[in-house]
């Protein structure tokens, strides 16, 4: 009895030993490289989603796969295993809008990347041969990079095993009391290789070569189904897909980095709203181009197993406004102030930790890049209300980008407000003496 | 004493009972203090980045609360001129359920004791009565509704605070939509006979309203939304919820057309519960 509840007692700990397992399921699921008017989302539509969204009148990539999920409680998500199943399904896409006509799409090979300038927004997609030539030209220049690299790290090595040998040789003639002049002179003529340049014509290298359908539709509803080689529409491939246009576009936003809190930046999104501030710190901006999309469609198209709002509008914030400078109007006048470059700098002696300075791109600064290229609004606690917009462009744009500032010292007047709210109860109270008053001159009268 | 002058006086006399108890000046502060808390706890939430919820125990308690029932861009469109949009309907919603029960409480007092058998048998019908209560309840709102609004303003003012075009249509809104609850108060009144039955009636109706409308805009789940979107399509052409949205859409997006669709709804609803209102009164007044 005691060696088999010693046995059951060990049965019971071991199984404490081992994590819940997550349950695989096979299922035919469509991979989805979705614009959201920004990037490209990667997501995948289960086979219960009946719904895919997608970007009107831009490139989305969607193909048919079947691979095994499994839910990861801890994100509370559904994640492909393509580790052990990964198959690629060939045939054909269609489209069907809602008269009933059909658009056939062919798999093609696609990639997309992101090209380096001044502001985030560079997207490139590419199909076919152009693909292939985009991809083969990063892996060169990568390739060429390497190999630059190397050629670099030999020559370096061959400098440093000069410049030792000279060193050693100097120190020799000097402790024999000789001439090192000219040993010192072929030292400083030594110069050291170059170091050579990543490749960083690209934010975000090609994605590698992926076979897809491209997918680009006008706003609207669709239907899309999934024929097989054997012109068979494959089971359980009938979705609808959601074409998402913005209902505003072009509207402007902006991107709010307190002084003394530059890592912590807030955002003001809807057009005409007041940003309310404590006037304790200056104020950086930088203004973005926003699109305004319905919240579930929106959050669906970037990750379709995400929920939102069905019911309500938000702003997506698309790109940052080029070279921008804003009109800025207080009770002193209208200034405009331009976009510049900014650096943060630890201080050495402020409890403040940092300061922002302008950048001094030939100067103290010289080989870094700025920390922050924004607009910086003076504020102090004496000012009351300063309204900016943006300056120089048309007029719709304008209308969206302005914006007040209005400085808040702590709650004000609490005497007066408490004498509002008691008005009624002072009215009221009037209201019945009064009464009482009449009341009694009446009993008096009567009496 | 028929028609337009019965309703006039007995108007008067109806604002006059009610101006004269303490009842409606000690629920107009009570309300007033429940909008001025949120403004106060607004400007305790500011700091140098901007209004931010966590600096008040209060509002991160309530914003916290919205954003995982509606979505962090319903906390941001009614804060983004200012608190006085979130502080109007704070007050205004209270003080507009109290006036409306007040009104189906005095209806069936009155019932009870006889003055409206007495009033029909004398100058004026039963749907003259009716409708002056109705005229009564919409004068008391938009008696407290300028009140608040003068409030606000001082407070903003005395702040630095804006109270914001957003408030200002908000004001109007709520106005033109008080029309309707006040109708759906009356319809209540008449359809019950007990004054508990018709205020319980009232609030189901009303409760059901917000309920089906807020719960399409939920992003706690899939199935309650879903559940609610079909609901709401179905009930939302008598839910004044739904039309205070869609004005205030078209406010926001400036569509004057959806504007003018959504005030147009609001009238022809209260019209027709206002007619099912008075046709229960006249079923009742031939039964007596």
């Amino acid at each position: 009895m005691k060696r088999l509840t010693i046995i059951l007692l060990a049965m019971l700990c071991s199984f404490s030993l081992f994590g819940e397992v997550p349950v695989r399921s096979e299922e035919l699921l469509y991979s989805i490289a979705a614009f959201s008017g920004k990037d490209y989302a990667l997501t995948f539509a289960k086979e219960d989603a009946t719904t895919i969204y997608l970007y009107a009148n831009a490139d989305n990539f969607l193909s048919m796969k079947k691979n095994f999920i499994y839910y990861w409680p801890i994100t509370g998500l559904w994640m492909i295993d393509d580790s052990v199943l990964d198959v690629t399904f060939d045939g054909v896409m269609q489209v069907i809008d809602s008269k009933g006509n059909v658009q056939q799409f062919e798999e093609v090979e696609y990639t997309f990347f992101n090209m380096r300038g001044t502001y985030d927004n560079n997207w490139h997609v590419k199909t076919g041969q152009e693909a292939i030539d985009e991809w083969n030209s990063y892996v060169q220049s990568y390739l060429d990079y390497q190999e630059a690299t190397a050629a670099y790290n030999r020559e370096y090595s061959a400098y440093q095993e000069q410049t030792t040998a000279l060193f050693y040789e100097i120190l020799a003639v000097r402790e024999q009391g000789g001439d090192t002049e000219t040993l010192l002179q072929q030292l400083s003529t030594l110069i050291p290789p170059v170091e050579p340049a990543m490749p960083n014509i690209y934010t975000v290298p090609p994605a590698r070569i992926q076979y897809g359908y491209r997918i680009n539709l006008g706003a609207g509803e669709y239907r899309l189904r999934f024929i097989d080689k054997d012109g068979r529409v494959m089971q359980d491939s009938e979705k609808t897909i959601v074409s998402v246009e913005s209902r505003r576009s072009d509207s402007i936003g902006y991107e709010i980095f307190p002084a003394d809190r530059w890592t912590m930046p807030s955002e003001s999104f809807a057009p005409s709203s007041v940003l309310y501030v404590d006037g304790t710190s200056d104020m950086y901006v930088r203004p973005f181009y926003q699109d305004e999309f319905l919240d579930l469609q929106y959050n669906k198209m970037i990750d379709n197993q995400s929920s939102g709002n069905p019911n309500l509008y938000r702003w997506v914030r698309i790109q940052q406004v080029p070279n921008s400078s804003v009109e800025i109007t207080t009770s002193k006048g209208v200034q405009v102030v331009n976009e510049q470059p900014f650096m943060v700098e630890q201080s050495k002696s402020t409890t403040l930790g940092y300061s922002i300075v302008p950048y001094d791109a030939q100067g103290v600064h010289a080989g870094k890049s700025p920390s922050i290229v924004a607009l910086h609004i003076p504020l102090s606690t004496d000012d009351k209300e300063i309204s900016l917009s943006l300056a120089g462009v048309e007029d719709s744009i304008k209308g969206s980008s302005k914006r007040i500032i209005r400085v808040i010292t702590g709650i004000k007047g609490e005497l007066i407000t408490v004498l509002l709210i008691v008005i009624p109860l002072i009215v009221t109270f009037i209201v019945r003496t009064v009464r009482k008053r009449r009341l009694a001159s009446v009993l008096v009268e009567v009496s | 004493m028929k028609g337009f002058h019965g309703t006039k006086v007995l108007t008067r006399l109806h604002l006059k009972e009610m101006f004269l108890t303490p009842a409606f000046f000690i629920a107009a502060a009570i309300s007033t203090v429940f909008g001025y808390l949120p403004v106060r706890g607004f400007v305790n939430s500011i700091g140098s980045q901007g209004f931010n919820p966590s600096l008040s125990p209060m509002f991160a308690n309530i914003t916290a609360s919205l954003e995982s029932l509606f979505s962090e861009v319903l906390v941001d469109t009614l804060f983004a001129q200012g608190p006085f949009l979130f502080a109007l309907y704070c007050a205004y919603i209270p003080m507009l359920l109290y006036i409306c029960a007040s009104s189906i409480i005095t209806y069936h007092f009155q019932r009870d004791v006889g003055a409206i058998e007495l009033v029909r048998f004398g100058p004026v019908r039963s749907r003259t009565y009716l409708l002056s209560l109705f005229l009564k309840d919409l004068v008391s709102i938009i008696v407290y509704i300028a009140y608040l609004t003068i409030t606000f303003f001082i407070i903003s003012r005395l702040n630095n605070l804006l109270l914001g075009p957003a408030f200002i249509q908000s004001v109007c809104v709520l106005a033109v939509v008080s029309v309707l609850i006040c109708a759906y108060a009356r319809l209540a009144a008449s359809a019950t006979s007990s004054g508990i039955g018709s205020l319980s009636l009232f609030l189901i109706v009303m409760i059901s309203f917000a309920i089906v409308h807020v719960g399409s805009y939920t992003v706690i789940h899939d199935y309650i939304r879903n559940v609610s979107t079909i609901l709401s399509w179905i009930v939302r052409w008598f839910s004044p919820f739904y039309f205070v949205t869609s004005v205030q859409t078209g406010l926001e997006i400036q569509s004057f057309w959806m504007v003018v669709a959504g005030i147009l709804g609001i009238l022809v609803v209260t019209a027709l519960v206002g007619f099912v209102a008075i046709w229960t009164e006249r079923h009742k007044e031939t039964r007596t």
